[in-house]
């Protein structure tokens, strides 16, 4: 039977792990090398690797310490971060990359993410939308990038991800992430399109108890953990860990 | 002895190569049929991207007959990964290309009544129909898969193993001196690296 996926997910700032709060207020944690070698041993179902630095400063990409993050992982990893066009998704995937992440929604990403799809397989590109919700607990299409509202209706931009080629999906729960506050299942009550590819959640996971209950979650295919998987304790030091106890 | 690698087009080779690099080999990565290195009798094909790509690709570096040849030479022993499997079939759902035709049979979109999401994506277990050297000792039988087509052989001789997703897909397959695998070895961790160096041990 396929296993539904628990997904370490970390953020890369100046080459170094950070975490946030709400995609705001980044913490060092410590080095990325070391970090995914743990994760290999501990042989996590896969990886997800993001570079928050470089979509913003519209850097190039670190290829080499890219490089070494793929000779250290014996399991699927994605990178996301700065990708603009299919050269760099070609040197990536040279480099032992297996899945590409896009994220933000404007015609240049769907563009993209259909070249990559195309030429390379849906199942070698996951398009990551970022939710946030307002004062009256309506959710909505955040840029995380200039940090403000998208006029698009979430269902809208999911689907035209899917149509463009989008092999996996994965929803960030911005007004949640770093939060361990628990992931609640009832925020995707909003998707009212059908989602044909495989869906990732994260954003505030908290315990193995809300892994279980989210896994149980039939609309469920994958869950990104962050902080649950990074922090240990009330004053929050670095530990890393993963589940073992699991299908 | 080592493996000569073949990088074509679209493959993602980058992961392979450290994975054999892990149980020991440093592949020689061939990109035309003069960087063959005839004393490595082993021949590993991955591949991604479609079909047509793919064979395209194989097409355009002149690999695709020579892999031919070299194979039905039968001093050879070749393993397909993922597009490098169903590229050894006769035709896919996916293009209108012709394949290697190594082994009879097609390529198919992953069909179901079920509402099952496609890709087939993630960690699945493998069973055995038959035994062989390619699956000895392998220490757990969960693989990394990722992908929307999968081969139907002609003759069901052919299948080694197959995984159930929904219905009965077969993803190890072998035929004469011929393997392929449907999973990703080079990134399903010791057990992925155990059928790797499985298929540079056969004789």
């Amino acid at each position: 039977m396929l296993k539904k996926r628990v997904i370490p997910i970390l953020l890369i700032k100046n080459n170094d792990v950070v975490k946030s709060v709400k995609y705001k207020n980044h913490k060092y944690v410590g080095d990325p090398l070391n970090i995914i070698k743990i994760f290999n041993e501990k042989e996590v179902d896969e990886l997800i690797v993001l570079d928050i630095e470089k979509s913003k400063n519209n850097d190039e990409l670190n290829y080499e310490l890219i490089k070494n993050f793929a000779s250290e992982c014996y399991m699927p990893l994605t990178y996301g971060g700065g990708i603009k066009n299919l050269k760099q998704a070609e040197r990536l995937f040279s480099l032992g990359i297996e899945k590409i992440l896009i994220n933000s929604a404007n015609f240049n990403d769907y563009q993209l993410i259909k070249n990559i799809s195309e030429k390379f397989g849906s199942q070698s590109v996951i398009a990551a939308v970022d939710i946030n919700k307002n004062l009256f607990n309506k959710l909505y299409l955040f840029d995380w990038v200039n940090g403000e509202k998208i006029q698009l209706d979430v269902n809208i931009h999911i689907e035209n991800c899917i149509k463009n080629g989008a092999g996996e999906l994965l929803l960030n729960f911005v007004f949640n992430e770093g939060t361990l506050s628990g992931f609640d299942t009832q925020w995707l009550d909003f998707i009212n399109c059908k989602i044909s590819v495989p869906l990732i959640i994260n954003g505030g996971i908290n315990s193995m108890k809300n892994i279980e209950e989210c896994l149980q979650y039939e609309k469920i295919d994958a869950i990104g953990v962050g902080a649950y998987f990074i922090y240990y304790g009330p004053h929050k030091a670095v530990l890393i860990s993963y589940t073992s106890n699991k299908g | 002895m080592s493996v000569n690698l073949i990088k074509c087009g679209v493959g993602n080779i980058g992961s392979v190569k450290n994975a054999l690099n892990q149980i020991g080999y440093e592949p020689n990565i061939v990109e035309n049929p003069n960087q063959f290195n005839h004393n490595f009798k082993k021949i590993i094909l991955p591949g991604v991207g479609s079909f047509d790509s793919f064979i395209i690709s194989l097409k355009h570096s002149g690999l695709f007959n020579e892999i031919i040849s070299l194979v039905n030479s039968r001093q050879f022993s070749i393993l397909g990964i993922c597009v490098g499997l169903q590229s050894f079939f006769e035709t896919s759902e996916e293009g209108s290309k012709i394949g290697l035709s190594l082994i009879k049979g097609s390529v198919v979109k992953i069909k179901s009544d079920q509402d099952i999401k496609i890709p087939h994506m993630g960690w699945n277990d493998i069973i055995v129909n038959k035994e062989n050297s390619l699956l000895t000792d392998i220490p757990k039988n969960k693989f990394y898969f990722a992908h929307s087509y999968c081969v139907k052989p002609l003759y069901e001789e052919n299948i080694l193993a197959h995984t159930i997703y929904d219905k009965i897909i077969p993803v190890v397959i072998n035929y004469k001196n011929i393997y392929g695998v449907q999973f990703h070895p080079e990134k399903s961790f010791l057990q992925g690296q155990k059928i790797l160096k499985n298929f540079m041990d056969l004789c």
